[in-house]
């Protein structure tokens, strides 16, 4: 830590003496919001200069001497723009660049980068990071005619779904619960709505994505796999606007501004669906459907802005996001009630400030909570709940993380950031009848997080960034040290190769049991009583521009994975980490081809992935303690996104995936199972048991499917308004989702659950 | 302000090529995926399984083998006839070893049920005069050397204990005892409490049903026996319903759901040792169909259980309240 420190200061100082000549700093607006852009790109014409604005849209590019610069900006679902920059001996302020959103319809420009300094065409050194823009999320074809931030997500090459009913990410063979998902910079912890069917992110509050895959530096930290970072809509900063839209299956409704004497801005949005009409009316339809069950969702955000001074703006901002459900079954005079309810709530508090001229200060306050439950009540005569509660199940997962950033950039082609981040964790999981005690958990620890990195560009062929995490968690006084590096080698203009690798520590973890059961979904935080998961990654790509609209980029990668756990499902009990979970290991490796068009009149991209996954747990029942592929590890993975503006008021869009099968579990035996000294003769046929062989030993089919949507942009009584018609399966090619043996037949047969056939979708909005 | 020139298109069709040469190398070198025989390839394991209970004769003896996973399943083809089987005991209540040299009257030998040989049905030779002791482990041995079959598995006996069941509404009340009570779902539910047993890993609750399966009739009063959407089909007419409880848990409400037929059911409460205990936990595991894990078995050299309990039994009438016009 010491040496860590040092460091830290000589940096420092070195700051202090080394400007003679300007930057040049600013923010990207966009320019019918004044929105700030993250993650554009800043190109000084004829130098070997670049930068990216960071997730405040602010950027410094390195000091140059007096003169004229032209500056050529970009940023992915805006056109770019090239601005002249006099820089003089004086300070210059900060400047403003506009992008204009292409959504604009206007004239479609083919751009050349051609006569831009080849050396600075990327400035980025990240590697498998694959940016999404609100332009191409609102663009994608969706079902239900809902844009979800999730379902884009898994159409990038790396990224898995375990079903197309799914919206959690399996990404490069592992986990869902180690991707770091953060909504501005809070943690979400359960990211999806109605079984997995969809994402919790309401897509009309979102400007930016960016999914990290694997490689990611030394600012990110508490999870081992990936990231996948969200940013919100800041709010128009120009004049107010709102829409609302409706779908088959839910209501949504934005609205954003300016806050008086151009303060700031604020926006919101809130997103209910409305099924209880439909099931109450399905349910008084016919006795059969009397048993169907309740269930709503809705989401909403809220994000405020207010520039305190020119240099500093306070953003207060919150998310709040709920599942219900609620059921009755059974006869008349014995009926069960099931209810049960999952959620997230974040709330930020974020202070940035541009410190000088070079270097810009975040301080934030971030809190989250998951908690999910459900109940099981034996319902009296007269439909009440009797006094006999049958399963109770709660889970209470709170996360209250303070951190500070500070970040230094345009010093002698190096970008600093250092930071440290102090959470509290803190789980409550109980699990009880009338009667006992099943499951009762109430851990919490601190979590402490220094980070220093750097992004250094040597010369014109290369970059670097290097960086440190160190993490030490207060359950079991555990101190980890992830050493993290990314290079790049500037080969030629259009191309690059990349290298990167990185140690990363994990200390919270998901007992999951299974997307369709989300309200059983338990976060804990490590209680000291096993080690922490550590995930080696080793990520190698290249790059290759071939032409000016049109990005191909190759990866490969291994992912080495220490002290992996997995819910232990043969305890009956549990009171701590180690009880609850199975350690064990685990491997994956690919290879992942993503060819992108970003400009010109269609977008889209080809995906392809081939991917391995493997995981053991020793000396334990699963899979007797041999290797075994997770359910999510499939062999290959194509995907084709394709969006098209077919005329001024229609644009079309589509994609066709397809992918190996999905693993699962054949049986490999029967034998008569008896209820133990009853025996099986009470049963019937059904007195067998099936053996089953080793974990996911066989593949259903392939499964490939087309999605495809038009919207019809018009306007509403004077409104700008968009119709969108979608088709999801457009061939209803039905793939399956589990097979389950029916031991009433002798054989046994099996009964193969399929998912979605077609589904024809529309949706309204009328934006104001 | 816009310096950027429109350019020409550069020839995609190298690249392209390359790319679907790439593809087409990684598709032929790493297939989609292994055609794995698993299944088909798996040998037929021999599975014992046999519950004892405190000072009652062994019951029967199951040995037989797996069968395919995909062909009618026919016991009478699947039982291991002319085996060896014995059952003696390791330790005492105290924990100490026994030793059995010498002392034949402790050892049970077993021999085939006459008129199951082919089910592979085995009991005591002479109803085993040795009746297995609380506390006591015991270890049963199956061998039949010609077929490669040497199964072994040990069980320890739970400790007696005693139950009374009361008024679920006011548990604090007198005891009482529904045996032999006429009961429907409109009474108060049904309230075990039971005290320790030592050794338990847990206790098994269950229900069955006297009529015979042909014959059932449930207590759901909105069955119509004369509605052909009411027939029952074979897989739901099992008469066994249970649940468990674990080792400190000491009482459970039935809920009325948890009766399915009129007439005459038995009731049962036992303290399970722990491979019946972990053999049942693991069967109602096996309700989520999405999770395909094998039961916990705890006999070696194949697959079953040996498990001991001790037991209460009692009965009750369940009558049916037909619902009104």
């Amino acid at each position: 830590m010491r040496h860590l420190y040092v460091g830290l200061v000589i940096m420092l100082c070195a700051v202090m003496t080394a400007f003679a000549a300007q930057p040049i700093r600013g923010f990207v607006l966009d320019s019918t919001s004044g929105e700030p852009l993250p993650v554009a790109n800043i190109v000084v014409e004829g130098h070997n200069i670049g930068s990216t604005t960071n997730l405040d849209g602010f950027f410094v590019l390195p000091a140059v001497d007096p003169g004229t610069y032209l500056l050529h900006v970009s940023y992915l679902g805006y056109y770019p723009n090239s601005v002249e920059v006099v820089v003089t001996d004086a300070d210059m302020g900060m400047i403003e660049i506009e992008l204009s959103p292409t959504s604009m319809k206007l004239e479609q420009v083919i751009y050349t980068v051609d006569k831009i300094d080849d050396e600075a065409i990327r400035e980025s050194a990240r590697v498998s990071t694959v940016p999404v823009d609100g332009t191409t999320l609102r663009a994608m074809p969706s079902l239900g005619a809902e844009m979800d931030v999730l379902r884009t997500i898994q159409a990038i090459p790396g990224v898995k779904a375990s079903s197309e009913i799914s919206s959690a990410l399996y990404v490069r063979g592992a986990s869902p619960d180690m991707t770091l998902i953060l909504l501005d910079q809070s943690t979400v912890y359960n990211p999806s709505h109605l079984f997995g069917l969809f994402s919790t992110f309401n897509a009309d509050a979102v400007k930016h994505i960016q999914l990290m895959k694997g490689g990611f530096p030394a600012e990110y930290g508490g999870r081992a796999g990936s990231v996948l970072e969200v940013v919100t809509n800041d709010g128009n900063r120009r004049e107010y606007e709102g829409s609302v839209m409706i779908s088959l299956i839910s209501a949504r409704a934005a609205f954003e501004g300016p806050l008086p004497q151009e303060r700031g801005s604020f926006a919101g949005s809130f997103r209910r669906t409305y099924f209880e009409p439909i099931l109450e009316a399905v349910r008084n339809s016919s006795e059969d459907f009397k048993d169907l069950p309740d269930y709503f969702f809705y989401d909403g955000n809220a994000k405020v802005n207010l520039d305190l001074t020119k240099r500093t703006t306070l953003t207060v901002g919150g998310y709040v996001g709920h599942d219900d459900f609620f059921g009755e079954f059974g006869s008349s005079d014995a009926r069960l009630s099931v209810s049960s309810y999952w959620g997230n709530r974040t709330a930020i508090a974020r202070l940035r400030q541009v410190l000088s001229k070079t270097s810009f200060l975040t301080v934030g306050l971030a809190y989250s909570r998951y908690r999910s439950g459900a109940e099981v009540w034996d319902l009296d005569e007269t439909g009440e709940d009797s006094d006999n509660l049958l399963d109770d199940f709660r889970n209470r997962f709170n996360d209250i993380a303070v951190r500070a950033d500070w970040e230094l950039m345009g010093w002698r082609n190096h970008r600093i950031k250092t930071g440290v981040q102090v959470s509290q964790l803190s789980a409550e999981v109980r699990e009880e009848s009338e009667d006992l005690i099943w499951i009762d958990i109430d851990t919490s620890s601190v979590n402490v997080a220094y980070y220093l990195q750097d992004q250094w560009r040597i010369n014109s062929m290369f970059e670097v960034q290097p960086g440190i995490r160190a993490v030490y968690h207060e359950s079991g006084d555990y101190f980890g040290l992830d050493p993290r590096l990314a290079l790049v080698y500037h080969h030629s203009p259009e191309m690059r190769f990349k290298l990167a690798g990185g140690r990363y520590h994990q200390f919270v973890n998901l007992i999951s049991a299974g997307d369709m059961l989300s309200f059983y979904d338990i976060w804990l935080p490590y209680d000291g009583t096993v080690k922490a998961t550590v995930m080696n990654q080793y990520v190698l790509g290249w790059e290759y521009d071939f032409h000016p609209q049109y990005e191909f980029t190759c990866e490969t990668y291994y992912n080495d994975m220490e002290n992996l756990v997995e819910f232990n499902r043969n305890i009956d009990e549990a009171d701590s980490f180690s009880e609850a979970f199975l350690e064990g290991e685990g491997r994956s490796y690919g290879v992942e081809l993503m060819l992108r068009k970003k400009a010109g009149r269609w977008n889209g991209w080809f995906g392809y992935s081939l991917s391995w996954s493997e995981r053991r747990f020793p000396n334990t029942y699963q899979n007797d303690g041999d290797w075994y592929p997770p359910k999510w590890d499939r062999r290959n993975d194509f995907i084709g996104v394709t969006m098209y503006p077919l005329s001024e008021n229609w644009d079309i869009s589509g994609q066709w995936r397809f992918n190996t099968g999905q693993g699962y579990t054949s049986r490999v035996a029967q034998y008569s199972q008896p209820e133990g000294p009853v025996g099986n003769e009470n049963q019937g046929d059904n007195g067998r048991g099936s053996l089953f062989g080793s974990l996911n030993n066989y593949r259903h089919p392939s499964d490939h499917r087309l999605d495809v949507s038009a919207i019809y942009n018009h306007h509403f009584f004077g409104l700008p308004a968009k119709l969108t018609l979608s088709v999801y399966n457009v061939y209803s090619r039905r793939s399956i989702w589990m097979r389950i043996e029916d031991p009433s037949d002798n054989p046994i047969s099996s009964v193969d659950i399929k998912l979605l056939p077609i589904l024809p979708l529309v949706g309204y909005e009328v934006r104001f | 302000m816009t310096k950027f020139e429109k350019t020409s298109r550069r020839s995609l069709a190298p690249f392209v090529a390359a790319l679907l040469l790439t593809l087409a190398i990684l598709f032929a070198t790493a297939g989609c995926v292994d055609n794995p025989t698993e299944a088909e390839d798996f040998e037929p394991l021999p599975v014992l399984y046999s519950f004892i209970q405190n000072d009652a004769a062994v019951d029967t003896v199951t040995l037989e083998w797996t069968a395919a996973y995909n062909v009618y399943y026919d016991r009478s083809l699947l039982g291991i006839q002319d085996a060896e089987i014995i059952m003696y005991p390791t330790h005492n209540a105290s924990g100490d070893p026994v030793d059995t040299t010498g002392r034949p009257e402790l050892v049970i030998q077993f021999e085939a049920a006459s008129g199951h040989e082919i089910y592979g049905k085995y009991v005591p030779v002479n109803d085993g005069y040795q009746q297995p002791q609380c506390l006591w482990t015991y270890r049963m041995e199956a061998r039949k050397p010609d077929e490669g079959v040497n199964l072994w598995a040990e069980t320890t006996v739970p400790d007696t204990f005693s139950y009374y069941t009361t008024h679920k509404s006011d548990p604090l009340s007198i005891p009482f005892n529904v045996d032999g009570d006429t009961l429907t779902r409109e009474d108060d539910e049904i309230y075990i409490n039971w005290t320790e047993s030592e050794t338990a890993r847990g206790y098994i609750l269950g229900i069955i049903a006297e009529t015979p399966r042909d014959e059932l009739v449930p207590l759901d009063p909105e069955w119509d026996p004369n509605d052909p959407d009411d027939e029952l089909e074979d897989y739901e007419r099992g008469r066994h319903n249970w649940t468990i409880a674990r080792y400190d848990q000491r009482t459970m409400t039935i809920a009325w759901i948890f009766f399915q037929w009129s007439g005459w059911n038995q009731m049962y409460i036992s303290a399970a040792s722990e491979s019946y205990y972990e053999y049942m936990f693991s069967l109602m595991r096996q309700g989520d169909p999405s999770l395909k894990q094998n039961p916990t078995f705890n006999v070696n050299g194949g697959i079953g259980v040996f498990g001991a309990y001790s037991t209460h039994e009692f009965r009750i009438m369940l009558e049916r309240v037909e619902t009104g016009p």
